[in-house]
C-alpha cells in the first residue's frame, strides 16, 4: 500500500480525560497500526496538559498539528468551520486521501464542503442524547451520508439503526469498534481471586454507585479485608433527583474500605486495575438511552484487557463480544450482590470469568481493528472503485439457517415446491421473496414477500440461509 | 456579545417551548450553554429569537410532566376508556363468535385456533385480511417467529431492521386502533425476556405476562400504552393434553432446552437435572435442537443423547409414553407449559427448583435443585405404579382452569369484551 494520509479530528479537549478523548487516541493508535497510514490529528484546544499528547507523540506517523497554527483563536476551542479552514489549508499542502471526523454537528458542516467530496468518513454520526424520530435529525443525517465515502459505526447493532432510519448510509457504512493495545498477556493472575471492586467513569443514575456501594458495604462483612476503588470525577446533577448527586457524593467519601481516586490520568487508571479485582460495570437501564445497548465501552475493554473479570449488564453488543454464557452477567441492579458474593468465593469462576475477557478483547487491538479497515483504506485511493463486497461481509442472525431467500419473482414457481420438500422434513424452513412488487397470488404458509430496497441486500442476507436461484 | 452574558442570556431561556424546524429548544440551548460553539449552528430566525428575547427570568414553572410523558398518559386514557366503553356497550359474544387476529407462534396459535375464529396474520398480507373482516381483538404473543415464521425478527428485538422499531407491528397495531379494535400482548417468556419483547408490548391496550415477577417491569415500562398488566399463566390442550396410559415398561423422558445464559444457579441446576435423567435412562428431547441459535445448546457431555426432534403436537404422546417428565423451569414464579402438560396427560414432573410449582401441585410434582433429591424422587416413582393414576387425578382440576378457553376468556375480558364461556 502507497503512504496513505488520513486527516482525522474530533472536537475533543485532549487536556482532559474523558471518553472522547481516550476515543481519539485509541483510533490515532488503530489508524498508527497500518504501517504506511500517515495521521494528521488538529488538536481543538491549546495544549495545556499531556495526558493523551504524549502518547500520540510516541507515534512517529502522527503530525499533532497546534489549534493555532493558521492564526485561529482557539482559547474556547476550535469551532467546526475553523477546523476544516485548517484542514483545508492542510489539504491543499499535501492532499489527503480520507478525512475522518467525528460528531454530527462537525459531519455536517463538513457534508457542505465540495473539497471533501469522495474522501470524507463521518464517525458516530448517531448520538444517543439526539431524537432519531425527529425529521430534521434524519435529513441531516442523510445529507452527511450522502456527503460521505464511508459513515463509521461502533458495531454491528449501531450499523442496523443507523441504516434502518437513514437509508442513504446503506452500502456506505464500516465498522470502527474500540479499540485498545494489544498486551500479550493479562496484567492480573486469573488465578488469583483479588478482593477489590473497581469502578471507574461517569457518576449518574444509569449508573448505580450508591447501590454498588451498599452492596460493597454489605460484602465487607463476608470479606473484611475487601476494598472498593472508585476513580472518576464527573457527578452529574440531575434536577429530577435533586438528592442523587449528594447521595453518590456521601457515599464516597463516607464508606470505609472505599477509595474515590477522584480523575485519574489513563495510566493511572492502567495501574489501579493492574492491582487486579473485580470491575463493575452495571447499567440501570430505566435512566438510560436504549442506544447504550447497541455498543461496546472502550472502559469495558480497558478492564477486560487487563484481564479482569467483570460484572456487568447483558445487552446485545456485549453478549456478542463475551459469549450468551459468560457467566458474569446481570439482567438487573439485584442480581449483583448475590453474584459478587459467589465469585469472590469461588476461583474456578473468577478464572473463567477473567479468562473469557481477556481473550474477548483479542479482536479489539489496534491491529486487529485496522486490519478490518485495512480493505477501505485501499480503496480510499481508488476514485470510484465501485460496489463494496464487504458491505455483505456481515454476521447471520439466530435462526437464519432455515430460512430460504429469493431475489426477485423469476423462479417463484420452482421455489415454492422446493420450499414444500423442506418444510416436509422440518417445518422450520420459510421462504423469504424479495421482489419489488409482490406476487399476484397469495404466497403459501411459509412463505413471505418483502418489498426491495435499495440497501444491496447486505442486511437482509442476514437472514438468510440459503439463496435459491438457478446459476446457469 | 461577551459569552459571558450570551450564556446568562441562554439560561434564562432554558425550557423555551419547541420552536422553529422541530428541534428541542430545551436542548439545544443546554447544549450551547455548555458548548458555545454550536450555536453556530442553529437557525439564524430561532439564533435571533434567543437573542433579542429581554434577559428578566421568568417565574420557576412548578416541575410536570414532560410532552412524551402527557402524551403517553393520554393514550393509556384513551385506551382506558375504549376498554370501558366496549364493555358498556358490547353485547357478550360466543367464544366461537369472536374474530381474533394474532401474531403468535404456532404452539400458541394451535392451542387458541379451536376456541374462536383465530385469524394468524402476516407482515406481508394482514391489511387486505383484517380489511375484509375487522377483527374484534389482535392479540401479539411475545412470539419467536410468528405463524411459520413469518414474524421472526419482527416482534422480538434483534439488532437488525426488521426488529428495531418494529415497524410491521407498529403498522398492524395502528391500524387497529385506528379502528377500536383492543390490542393485547401476552408475555409467554416471563422477566428473563423482558428487555427483548417491551418494544412490543409498549405498543398495546393490555399487558399479560405468564410470570408474575414481570408485573412491576411492564408497570414501570414509560412508554406503555396499557393500563391492564395482569398474570396470565399458561394453558393446556386439551384435544392433546389428556391422560393416557403409558406403555410398559415406561422410561422417563426429559423435554425442554438448555438456555446458555442462565445464571449460574439455574444452568447448574438444569444440568444436574439432566445428570439425573441420563443416569436414570431418560430420553432427551430438546425441543431447541438444531435451531442454529448461539444461545441454546445443550452442554458438551449431553450432546449426541437427544432424541429426534419431536414436532410439538406430538409430544402429548410422549408425555404419556413416559413413566416421568422432567422438564426445566426457568424461574421460581412461572409455571412451565411442559410442567401443566404433562401433569394433565397424566403423569409425574421432575422440575429444578420452582417454588410456585411445588407450592401448586404438591405430590404431583418434585422440583429441587438438588440432584439427590431428584434421583430418589425417579426412582420412587419407577416403583409407584399408581402415581401415574394419582396424578392423573390433578388434571380435572387443571382443566377447569387452565385451557385455552378460559385464556380466550381472560383476553376478552380485559379488552373489554365479555365472552360467554369458562
Amino acid at each position: 500500500m502507497r503512504p496513505l494520509r488520513v486527516a482525522f479530528y474530533s472536537p475533543s479537549n485532549l487536556n482532559v480525560i474523558d471518553g472522547s478523548a481516550i476515543w481519539v487516541q485509541s483510533v490515532a493508535e488503530t489508524l498508527h497500526a497500518g504501517p504506511d497510514v500517515h495521521v494528521t490529528l488538529p488538536q481543538r484546544f491549546p495544549e495545556k496538559r499531556d495526558l493523551i499528547t504524549r502518547m500520540l507523540r510516541r507515534l512517529e506517523r502522527v503530525e499533532l498539528v497546534e489549534p493555532t497554527r493558521f492564526g485561529h483563536d482557539a482559547t474556547k476551542g476550535l469551532n467546526a468551520a475553523q477546523v476544516l479552514e485548517i484542514l483545508r489549508r492542510l489539504d491543499e499542502e499535501r492532499p489527503f486521501d480520507v478525512v475522518l471526523l467525528r460528531t454530527y454537528e462537525l459531519c455536517l458542516v463538513a457534508a457542505a464542503q465540495p473539497w471533501l467530496a469522495g474522501r470524507l468518513w463521518s464517525a458516530y454520526v448517531l448520538e444517543p442524547e439526539r431524537d432519531l424520530d425527529a425529521d430534521a435529525y434524519r435529513a441531516d443525517l442523510a445529507r452527511i451520508a450522502l456527503a460521505s465515502r464511508h459513515v463509521l459505526v461502533q458495531s454491528e447493532e449501531m450499523r442496523a439503526l443507523l441504516e434502518l432510519h437513514v437509508p442513504e448510509a446503506r452500502g456506505r457504512t464500516i465498522l470502527l469498534p474500540p479499540a485498545i493495545p494489544s498486551a500479550a498477556a493479562p496484567a492480573t493472575d486469573p488465578g488469583r481471586i483479588v478482593e477489590r471492586l473497581i469502578y471507574t467513569g461517569k457518576f449518574s443514575r444509569f449508573y448505580p454507585v450508591p447501590r454498588l456501594v451498599a452492596f460493597f458495604g454489605l460484602l465487607r462483612a463476608e470479606h473484611p479485608a475487601l476494598e472498593f476503588h472508585v476513580a472518576g470525577d464527573k457527578i452529574h446533577r440531575a434536577s429530577v433527583d435533586p438528592e442523587y448527586a449528594a447521595a453518590v457524593q456521601a457515599a464516597l467519601t463516607e464508606t470505609a474500605g472505599l477509595t474515590w481516586h477522584g480523575g485519574l490520568a489513563r495510566d493511572e487508571v492502567e495501574a489501579l486495575l493492574a492491582a487486579g479485582g473485580v470491575a463493575l460495570s452495571v447499567w440501570d437501564r430505566r435512566h438510560g438511552e436504549r442506544m447504550n445497548d447497541l455498543v461496546i465501552s472502550t472502559k469495558l475493554l480497558d478492564y477486560c484487557a487487563v484481564g479482569l473479570p467483570v460484572v456487568l449488564s447483558r445487552t446485545a453488543a456485549q453478549e456478542a463480544m463475551l459469549g450468551v454464557d459468560y457467566p458474569l452477567f446481570v439482567s438487573e441492579v439485584d442480581e449483583v450482590l448475590p453474584l459478587l458474593r459467589r465469585l469472590l468465593g469461588e476461583p474456578a469462576l473468577y478464572r473463567a470469568a477473567a479468562e473469557r475477557c481477556f481473550a474477548a478483547t483479542r479482536r479489539f487491538t489496534y491491529p486487529a481493528v485496522f486490519e478490518r479497515l485495512r480493505p477501505y483504506l485501499e480503496r480510499a485511493t481508488t476514485p470510484d472503485p465501485g460496489p463494496d463486497p464487504l458491505q455483505l461481509d456481515r454476521p447471520k442472525l439466530p435462526g437464519a439457517r432455515w430460512n430460504l431467500g429469493l431475489m426477485g419473482l423469476e423462479g417463484l414457481e420452482d421455489a415454492l415446491v422446493e420450499l414444500e420438500r423442506r418444510r416436509t422434513i422440518d417445518d422450520r424452513y420459510r421462504l423469504i421473496v424479495r421482489a419489488p412488487s409482490a406476487p399476484a397470488a397469495t404466497l403459501p404458509t411459509g412463505a413471505t414477500f418483502e418489498a426491495e430496497s435499495d440497501d444491496g441486500y447486505a442486511s437482509w442476507l442476514r437472514k438468510i440461509g440459503t439463496v435459491l436461484g438457478d446459476l446457469s | 456579545m461577551a459569552v459571558g452574558r450570551l450564556r446568562r442570556l441562554l439560561q434564562a431561556h432554558a425550557g423555551h417551548p419547541v420552536v422553529g424546524r422541530g428541534v428541542k429548544m430545551a436542548r439545544v440551548v443546554r447544549d450551547a450553554v455548555r458548548r458555545p460553539g454550536t450555536l453556530s449552528g442553529l437557525p439564524r430566525a430561532i439564533l435571533l429569537a434567543v437573542l433579542r428575547t429581554p434577559i428578566a427570568r421568568p417565574a420557576r414553572a412548578p416541575s410536570g410532566p414532560s410532552s412524551v410523558e402527557r402524551a403517553v398518559a393520554a393514550r393509556r386514557a384513551s385506551a382506558a376508556a375504549a376498554i370501558a366503553t366496549r364493555a358498556a356497550t358490547r353485547a357478550p359474544v360466543e367464544p366461537r363468535g369472536l374474530r381474533m387476529a394474532c401474531v403468535a407462534d404456532d404452539w400458541l396459535a394451535a392451542g387458541l385456533a379451536p376456541e374462536c375464529e383465530l385469524v394468524p396474520v402476516r407482515p406481508d398480507a394482514w391489511r387486505a385480511v383484517l380489511e375484509a373482516a375487522p377483527p374484534d381483538v389482535l392479540l401479539i404473543q411475545a412470539a419467536w417467529r410468528g405463524e411459520a415464521g413469518a414474524w421472526q425478527y419482527k416482534v422480538a428485538w434483534f439488532a437488525h431492521h426488521d426488529a428495531l422499531g418494529l415497524a410491521d407491528l407498529r403498522a398492524l397495531v395502528g391500524w387497529c386502533a385506528a379502528r377500536d379494535v383492543p390490542t393485547v400482548f401476552w408475555d409467554t417468556e416471563g422477566l428473563l425476556r423482558f428487555e427483548t419483547f417491551r418494544d412490543a408490548a409498549a405498543l398495546v391496550d393490555v399487558i399479560f405476562t405468564v410470570d408474575p415477577a414481570a408485573v412491576p417491569h411492564y408497570l414501570e415500562l414509560a412508554e406503555r400504552r396499557a393500563v391492564v398488566v395482569e398474570v396470565l399463566p399458561h394453558a393446556v390442550r386439551p384435544d392433546l393434553h389428556h391422560p393416557g396410559a403409558a406403555p410398559s415398561p415406561a422410561r422417563p423422558v426429559f423435554v425442554g432446552s438448555f438456555h446458555r445464559g442462565l445464571d449460574l444457579d439455574r444452568r447448574a441446576a438444569l444440568e444436574g437435572l439432566l445428570d439425573v435423567a441420563v443416569e436414570a435412562g431418560a430420553t432427551i428431547h430438546d425441543t431447541e435442537a438444531g435451531a442454529d441459535d448461539p444461545a441454546f445448546g445443550l452442554p458438551e457431555r449431553f450432546r449426541g443423547l437427544e432424541a429426534d426432534r419431536v414436532p410439538e403436537a406430538a409430544l402429548a404422546d410422549v408425555y404419556r409414553a413416559a413413566s416421568v417428565v422432567l422438564v426445566d423451569a426457568p424461574s421460581q414464579t412461572i409455571v412451565p407449559r411442559r410442567l401443566l402438560e404433562a401433569l394433565v396427560c397424566g403423569r409425574p414432573v421432575a422440575t429444578t427448583a420452582c417454588a410456585v410449582a411445588a407450592a401448586r401441585f404438591g405430590g404431583a410434582v418434585v422440583a429441587s435443585d438438588d440432584p439427590g433429591v431428584l434421583r430418589a424422587a425417579l426412582a420412587r416413582l419407577a416403583v409407584d405404579p399408581d402415581a401415574a393414576m394419582r396424578i392423573a387425578g390433578t388434571a380435572g382440576p387443571l382443566l377447569r382452569e387452565h385451557t385455552y378457553a378460559h385464556r380466550l376468556a381472560s383476553i376478552a375480558r380485559a379488552a373489554g369484551i365479555v365472552v360467554s364461556g369458562p
